[in-house]
């Protein structure tokens, strides 16, 4: 298992934003390139967790 | 952070965390203090409840304090009692300049409470408890500290039964006794058998100055954002492309409230954001 920084960055694109809540909050679809397995906060930084990319 | 329309994640290999403490409990967190308490965690695993609600059965007999100085110092609990958490949480609830510790205490027969350890004549000890559930196994998930209603009070919100009632309860402690304050409907913060605790955060979405909460709800489809200032009231409600599945993570934008990332039921990532 990885961990990684979820953070700015070119590597990674988001999906289409669908509108939510009286157009008030979007929802990004992202597709990450391996399955998301957990969200861990460490120091302040969210860091995802995903397996199978090295 | 994120900026502009258009968000992009950078992938980083981070270095594994350190070990825990020997005798920590598995897969403990330990929790790092500013004030008088450097570090804590929970200790002597024990396999004497029988529940596995966090992952396996092994919960914490004993919570370690280590102070500023380097001293350690043990909350053993009797054999009626496990610490059903993975970390303690430090906040100075009663904000005389040093931190108490908030942490789930389940009794075996009578189900899981809400405990405040404080420091009293030099000795950490448990200070307070709000009543336990009333029978084996019914749990509650601690969702965040912090003064929810503008009005100087630290509360701490928790949900009742997250898998089950979801019931988002806020408690104050307060002339030595835990109360609660108040309590919306239809919350999760936590699926059982899994170690994801923090399916919760904290942050001032609104933008009144005066922290949020924002967590799944019951059937974990949408993410519902709540406060309870001035009374609790639902902020919104974000229906999600699946299932929330981890816990949550906030990113800072360039401006206003955070974004929120989750991961979904089908292995994606969704990062929900407020339009300015």
């Amino acid at each position: 298992m990885k961990r990684l920084l979820l953070a700015v960055g070119v590597a990674a694109w988001a999906g289409a934003a669908q509108n939510a809540q009286a157009a008030e909050w979007r929802v990004s679809h992202v597709d990450a390139p391996a399955r998301v397995s957990g969200i861990e906060t460490v120091a302040g930084e969210t860091q995802v967790n995903a397996g199978g990319l090295w | 952070m994120l900026t502009g329309e258009r968000i992009s994640l950078t992938f980083v290999d981070v270095a594994a965390q350190p070990r825990p403490p020997d005798g920590a409990l598995p897969d403990a967190k330990v929790t790092t203090g500013k004030d008088d308490i450097a570090r804590a965690w929970l200790a002597e695993p024990t396999t004497r409840y029988d529940h596995g609600i966090l992952g396996n059965k092994i919960e914490a007999g004993s919570l370690v304090i280590e102070t500023r100085d380097g001293k350690r110092q043990t909350v053993r609990l009797k054999d009626d009692a496990v610490f059903e958490d993975l970390e303690p949480r430090l906040a100075d609830l009663d904000r005389d300049g040093h931190d108490e510790i908030v942490v789930v205490k389940s009794y075996l027969k009578r189900g899981s409470s809400l405990a405040v350890i404080a420091e009293r004549r030099g000795k950490y000890e448990i200070v307070a408890e709000a009543p336990p559930l009333g029978q084996p196994h019914p749990w509650l998930d601690p969702a965040g500290i912090a003064d929810f209603t503008g009005g100087g009070t630290i509360g701490i919100a928790l949900v009742r039964q997250p898998h089950v009632i979801g019931s988002l309860e806020l408690w104050s402690w307060r002339d030595g006794a835990l109360g609660k304050t108040a309590e919306l409907p239809d919350i999760a913060n936590h699926i059982a058998g899994t170690r994801a605790i923090d399916m919760a955060a904290l942050a001032d979405f609104d933008g009144d100055g005066i922290a949020d909460i924002v967590a799944p709800s019951l059937d974990r489809s949408r993410l519902r954002v709540v406060s309870f200032a001035p009374k609790p009231r639902e902020i919104a409600s974000v229906p999600l492309p699946a299932k929330a599945v981890t816990n949550l993570g906030l990113v800072a934008e360039s401006s206003g409230p955070p974004a929120i990332a989750v991961g979904l039921a089908d292995g994606s990532l969704a990062v929900i954001r407020r339009a300015l």
